[in-house]
């Protein structure tokens, strides 16, 4: 008796000759081979054996390149069981994917994988027929949205969607480029790019399907003491050469970033002598061509302003001595003070606020401050690397949507999310990159994991409350 | 309050601005608020403080003292404690930064006396509050300083209670309301807290509320729970614990409770300096009320 379907696919015969005692009413066919349709360079459709890879999502399809975009398309070829060489059109083949059994749960939308013409349909099942030569027409299925999510695809003779052959399993992955631009050091000669755990930062990514391809040319910019939060864009912009906008991230590896300056009065109680203030740089930063706003002083009964030449600003020490400090020699000339007593100075000024790093949306560029952990961790290589590697992850994190104010499954991110000055987490208390603050821990909570591999990384930066 | 001509920004300024309070004449935390409108054109509240600082705070945290400030608001609906730092994220972590046991200034070196600071916030933005109408107990904190207490409105629709997660899952034994050997008296409408162990494996905080601050009637809107908290020093972390303050003890006109600061603590992070000497800030708050800070060090 012959059968429609649930027979195991068989390997195609060696021969094609027809049995000598075969009919069509008892024959059927058979799973000759399962193709991915390839796109050539030029623009010719050309059948490939099926092979199993990684599949970069986030890029646009290109000719010659089938492992870039969510799509893949197939063909499956069919003959006759007997060896019959008469028409096959018109015979019903069925395609199905499975899914892999880490695969994320609970996606909807156009994040779901499925058969169709358009991401998302969510449909891991569906018929398709055969021409004449038992070649089916191309079959696009569409990975999922969801990094790390694999997915094999088969086509079966069997109209319960079971054996058939593989055509390859997929796995979502993205890519993305990344610039490493280093300042020079004040002196010495080198750069920072000594601090720049670029083989770390790989690897991080790695961990969530993103795999980062280096670009451009270490431009070494001229060291600047500090740069201003609102000369970053442009400071990055001119030290950038590389290329992959707007699957791109600029990493610049530079002194010490500085935002919100605000002025500050202290009063100070000033001996006798050669007067000398000193602020220590871990809590202090004064820009020196702009840092003074105003100045009195009082001794007994005398008292008087102050004015910026009575000041000499200086920096002295170094970050791997850690006695970095700001130093302000005050010279009364020309002032009714009595030099050998102490003097009461108040003194108004501008201070500026060191950041960890800094995100710009232009680019989008980090810019990471290495002076402050030098400084902090000389004593600890590791906690130094470990702080820079933070960086370099977290700022790029927020870039790629991070700390993300819903899950990829649509659920909010209760209680992980807060915005504040920016969008952070609050997993693993101050556990996870993502915190708001800068630390030595170089993991993403599981929430932060989720999310990334969530985003589809086609165009930064994405919003932290941007839709998947 | 869409109608309020204040706009406050998303990030904080720090400057003296004409609805800031005058200048401190004595060492002080000090803050006022206003209704306000966000740049997004959302009602919220401003909150404009000024600050006068000794010496030694700025020996401590410098050109961050601001950043130091801790501005507190609890729900007075449930207990929930919110709070942040007039910083922006993403600064070199304060806790990384402060000179946690400063010396004092070379011969030669002038010292400094006192420090002076403004700072104006977007009170909801800046502590991730809900987006729903409440009232909150509001004040500033840095370390053995506390402001006055305000009870603030924050206006916009209604909305489900959030839930009061830090004290879920804490046992009897963590906290107790309970008279014990080492509660304190209480007089007049005050809070008083007292550290009675040192042990390195129990620290042990006994508390009391006056029988007149349970007897008054609560400061409208009524809140009806008990929040201890703790600063921890290094990490900066700020924990708490909320509880409903039982029925028995509001008609009794007693409320004592102990509760165990290293458990408290537990939540603190990376850098929670865990090596003595430790040191840790503590705090309760009731009806509207504050204690005074009790400083522990074990």
């Amino acid at each position: 008796m012959c059968s429609s379907g649930g027979s195991p696919p068989s390997q195609p015969s060696a021969g094609g000759s027809s049995p000598p005692n075969a009919t069509a009413e008892c024959d059927r066919i058979l799973l000759v081979d399962i193709y991915e349709v390839v796109q050539r360079e030029d623009g010719t459709d050309v059948n490939r054996g099926a092979q199993s890879r990684n599949q970069f999502i986030n890029l646009d399809p290109a000719r010659g390149r089938p492992e870039l975009g969510r799509r893949i398309r197939f063909r499956a070829q069919f003959r006759w069981a007997s060896g019959s060489t008469r028409s096959l059109a018109g015979q019903s083949v069925y395609w199905y994917a499975q899914a892999g059994a880490q695969n994320r749960a609970g996606l909807s939308g156009s994040l779901r994988a499925g058969f169709g013409t358009a991401a998302g349909s969510g449909l891991l099942r569906t018929p398709s027929t055969t021409d004449a030569s038992g070649y089916t027409g191309i079959v696009e299925f569409f990975l999922s949205q969801y990094a790390g999510d694999t997915f094999s695809v088969f086509a079966t003779e069997n109209s319960d969607y079971t054996g058939g052959y593989c055509g390859g399993t997929f796995t979502v992955w993205r890519r993305l480029s990344y610039e490493l631009d280093c300042m020079r050091r004040p002196s010495g000669g080198g750069t920072y790019s000594d601090r720049a755990d670029t083989a770390g930062l790989e690897s991080k990514c790695r961990d969530v399907f993103l795999e980062l391809q280096r670009t451009g040319t270490d431009a070494r910019p001229a060291h600047q003491r500090m740069i201003k939060a609102a000369d970053a864009r442009t400071w990055a912009t001119n030290a950038r050469d590389g290329t992959g906008a707007p699957r791109y991230f600029h990493l610049c590896m530079i002194d010490t970033i500085a935002w919100d300056p605000a002025p500050i009065r202290l009063t100070f109680d000033v001996p006798g002598g050669s007067p000398r203030i000193e602020l220590p740089a871990s809590t202090y930063l004064l820009d020196s061509s702009d840092w003074f706003v105003s100045a009195t002083y009082r001794q007994g009964t005398q008292t008087g302003s102050l004015q910026v030449g009575n000041f000499r600003l200086t920096e002295e020490g170094a970050p791997a001595t850690g006695d970095e400090k700001f130093v302000l020699t005050v010279s009364y000339t020309g002032l009714s003070v009595n030099t050998a007593r102490n003097v009461t100075i108040r003194l108004e000024f501008k201070n500026w606020t060191e950041g960890s790093g800094l995100q710009t949306p232009t680019g989008p560029a980090t810019l990471v401050g290495v002076r402050w952990r030098e400084r902090r961790y000389r004593e600890s290589a590791s906690d130094l690397s470990n702080s820079t590697l933070n960086t370099m992850i977290h700022e790029p994190g927020h870039a790629m949507g991070l700390a993300s104010q819903n899950l990829p499954d649509g659920q909010a991110n209760t209680d992980h999310y807060v915005s504040t000055g920016g969008p952070h987490c609050h997993a693993l208390s101050n556990g996870c990159v993502m915190y708001e603050a800068n630390s030595s821990s170089v993991r993403l909570c599981d929430h932060c994991v989720d999310c990334v591999r969530g985003r589809n990384l086609s165009s930064l930066p994405i919003g932290a409350t941007a839709s998947y | 309050m869409s109608s309020s001509p204040l706009v406050i920004g998303g990030t904080p300024v720090y400057r003296r601005l004409p609805e800031s309070p005058p200048p401190p004449e004595s060492f002080a935390l000090d803050f006022a608020v206003q209704p306000a409108s966000s740049q997004a054109g959302e009602d919220t509240v401003a909150l404009f403080a000024a600050t006068l600082l000794p010496g030694r705070y700025a020996d401590i945290y410098g050109g961050r003292a601001t950043g130091a400030v801790k501005i507190v608001a609890i729900d007075t609906r449930n207990g929930r404690v919110y709070q942040g730092q007039p910083e922006r994220d993403d600064a070199v972590p304060l806790a990384v930064a402060m000179n946690a046991q400063p010396a004092p200034p070379r011969p030669g070196v002038a010292r400094i006396e006192a420090l002076e600071t403004y700072f104006a916030v977007d009170l909801r933005r800046q502590l991730s509050l809900p987006p729903t109408a409440a009232s909150y107990v509001v004040f500033l904190w840095l370390d053995e300083m506390t402001s006055a207490v305000r009870i603030v409105q924050l206006p916009g629709p209604e909305g489900a209670l959030p839930p009061v997660l830090p004290s879920a899952g804490v046992t009897d034994e963590d906290f107790r309301f309970r008279r014990a050997e080492g509660t304190p008296p209480a007089a007049g409408v005050e809070i008083v807290l007292q550290q009675r162990s040192a042990a390195p494996e129990a620290i042990r905080i006994y508390g009391a509320a006056a029988p007149a601050l349970l007897a008054a009637a609560p400061q409208p809107p009524a809140t009806e729970y008990l929040t201890v908290m703790a600063l921890d020093y290094r990490s900066r972390a700020l924990d708490w614990w909320s509880y409903q303050v039982p029925e028995q003890a509001r008609l009794a006109g007693e409320l004592a409770f102990d509760f165990d600061l290293l458990t408290l603590l537990g939540g603190s992070g990376w850098l929670a300096a865990t090596q003595p000497p430790r040191k840790a800030f503590v705090l309760a708050s009731a009806r509207g009320a504050l204690s005074r800070v009790l400083t522990a060090e074990f």
